[in-house]
């Protein structure tokens, strides 16, 4: 059983200015029970669209919403189910705390609307400010807290009533970065902790991979490539994937850059009309030398720390490579070196649409 | 500095002249209801204060000055709760609801507001006397709603489209309805809103003279406008104490609730203005 499956979900709105719009096109995705699983594409790729039809706050145009197993939203059936019949709960990107409430009846308005009784209310918020470490601040109000303990509070709130399914829309996003990484730890372990399914949207693929038992990349609407982030970082399924995932992002090059007769690569670019491919690489994969072995040479025209390592930024035939080294040696700015890599590390895409070639 | 100086003298005195041009007629009237004899700038008439002309009229069981004060108060609250509540309902819908026709409907009900109420009041008569409701406070009460309705929708839209639409997102997956969003978290949030809607509906209500004038015949509906427009007082004769005493007396609930209210009415009077 799945905690949540999502098959041939459609949308499609319509407004004045660009008329019928895909926001999603044929979306099918399964989500195991406990598991965290990531949503993750740029801006506009129909990401929240799709949380918003699982919370049922969207309807779908076409497709069914599986939860557990209950069909709770069927466009062939004409079902929609409401969000409270649901079961689901969720944390917004702007967190939505009620201004008029202190954090305590933040925590407690699912409960009330629920009509739980009070006893256990007050118990359940008491504990769940405990696990979230905010005990001390039931009494404030939302204006009062930080940008974390707001954070906190929303997360209080969705978790106090045990969803089936916890939504999460770009939860991170509002907080700097060095409370982004400790939430996303802290996120993580109370997730586990509580076995909570749940769905991460976020457009950070840092994110995305540090976080996720299974991310979505998805674009357009479309999903591009499920998997482990093991997966998708080392294994993408197209060009998209491969240059969304991972910083810094992947080389590509034109397939006409390497020649075609080198004998290291016998196996995988001779094959291919060197004109219709694109090749990746990743910059980590890529070893420069003075004048070692390589495919090609190139002059650097950047070194930048990144603190351990520094990112070379390298012109090759009017293109730029950029490279991830620990140890620069000598190289300076200006120098030409040799660029080589290994050509198990290479990923052949078709140019036309981007198409990973195996 | 002797700029700052020339200023600040001609500030003050074009304040005071307004405040006096606005509040001499008012002062009169307070001072010639407090007075024995209203022509007392007369030679020959001494100036003599008194509370008679209070008391004189709010014992005079004949004048129903109290019963035309109780009627303005019902008639007013009842309207401007009703008007603020079908305005906070309507723009819930109109900013959170998709529905066509959804951005016409203010704009209706606006061009609405703008016909002189003469020009409907003749229908509305007739229109009172089918359903038997003149002379009655429903008869007072659905047209005040009329008329306040559009004023309190906008102050209303104003103050609910500045909140996020993401708390109504939040509370629907919290479990709440439509209505217990509205009830528990768009409204208190929107509480100085729906009191200046409320109270500029009232003021409104109670100051209204020419449907009140139309549809009322005597005592039971009247309101104190009209009351006053009809005095004909105890003698015969122009009782200009009398009639300035019952004005005082009307304005009263007006003033406190302004002067209780002022900081709320202005701010969401203002909202309005940048907003709308």
């Amino acid at each position: 059983m799945n905690a949540i499956r999502l098959n041939e979900v459609k949308k499609e709105y319509v407004t004045l200015r660009r008329g019928k719009v895909e926001a999603l096109k044929d979306i099918c995705l399964e989500v195991d029970p406990g598991s965290f699983f990531v949503l993750l594409g740029p801006s506009g790729c129909g990401k929240s669209t799709l949380l918003n039809i699982i919370a049922g706050i969207e309807n779908p145009s076409a497709g069914d919403v599986v939860i557990g197993d209950e069909v709770v939203a069927s466009a062939s059936q004409r079902k929609y189910l409401t969000p409270r019949r649901r079961d689901v709960a969720m944390v917004f990107q702007s967190y939505a705390l009620y201004p008029h409430m202190t954090v305590y009846d933040n925590i407690a308005f699912p409960l009330k609307i629920a009509k739980t009784e009070s006893g256990e209310i007050d118990r359940r918020v008491r504990q769940v400010s405990v696990t979230l470490e905010i005990a001390d601040l039931l009494e404030a109000k939302p204006a009062e807290l930080s940008g974390g303990q707001r954070q906190r509070v929303a997360l209080g709130r969705a978790i106090v009533r045990k969803p089936r399914v916890l939504l999460l829309d770009e939860p991170l996003s509002n907080l700097d970065a060095l409370l982004r990484i400790s939430m996303r730890a802290e996120l993580k372990k109370i997730q586990r902790r509580l076995g909570l399914t749940t769905v991460y949207v976020t457009h950070d693929q840092l994110e995305a991979m540090s976080l996720g038992d299974q991310v979505a990349v998805l674009k357009d609407g479309l999903v591009q490539q499920v998997g482990t982030p093991h997966d998708i970082f080392s294994d993408p399924a197209n060009l998209f994937v491969a240059q969304f995932i991972g910083t810094p992002p992947m080389n590509v090059l034109d397939g006409r850059m390497l020649e075609k007769a080198h004998k290291r690569l016998r196996n995988t670019v001779a094959r291919q009309d060197e004109g219709r491919i694109l090749l990746g690489i990743r910059p980590a994969h890529i070893r420069i030398s003075a004048d070692g072995e390589g495919f090609f040479d190139g002059q650097i025209s950047l070194i930048s720390s990144l603190g351990n390592e520094k990112l070379l930024y390298i012109g090759v035939k009017g293109q730029e490579i950029l490279a991830t080294v620990t140890d620069t040696g000598d190289f300076e700015e200006g120098q030409t070196v040799r660029i080589d890599f290994d050509e198990r590390d290479l990923f052949l895409f078709r140019k036309k649409d981007g198409a990973r070639i195996r | 500095m002797r700029e700052e100086r020339v200023k600040t003298i001609l500030t003050s005195v074009g304040v005071g002249f307004l405040l006096l041009f606005c509040l001499l007629p008012f002062v009169w009237v307070v001072v010639v209801s407090l007075v024995k004899e209203p022509d007392f700038l007369l030679p020959q008439t001494a100036f003599e204060v008194t509370f008679d002309n209070y008391s004189d009229v709010l014992t005079a069981g004949s004048l129903h000055l109290l019963d035309y004060l109780r009627n303005s108060l019902v008639v007013s609250a009842v309207a401007a709760l009703a008007a603020t509540l079908f305005a906070s309902l309507a723009a819930y819908a109109i900013t959170r609801l998709t529905f066509p026709g959804r951005l016409l409907i203010p704009l209706v009900l606006l061009a609405f507001s703008m016909f002189p109420q003469i020009s409907i009041v003749g229908y509305l008569f007739k229109m009172m006397v089918g359903l038997g409701w003149i002379n009655t406070y429903a008869g007072l009460i659905f047209p005040y709603i009329t008329l306040g309705l559009p004023l309190a929708l906008w102050i209303m839209l104003s103050y609910f489209s500045e909140i996020s639409t993401e708390l109504d997102r939040a509370a629907l997956v919290d479990g709440a309805t439509r209505i217990q969003i509205l009830h528990k978290i768009i409204l208190p949030l929107a509480a100085p809103g729906a009191l200046s809607a409320a109270l500029l509906v009232f003021i409104y209500s109670f100051n209204e003279f020419l449907f009140a004038m139309m549809l009322t015949t005597d005592y039971r509906a009247r309101t104190i406008p009209v009351g006053i427009a009809l005095f004909e007082g105890l003698h015969g004769q122009v009782p200009w104490g009398h009639l300035m005493a019952v004005a005082v007396i009307s304005v009263m609930p007006v003033i406190l609730l302004a002067a209780v209210f002022q900081r709320k009415i202005i701010r969401g009077l203002l909202q309005g203005a940048i907003k709308g």
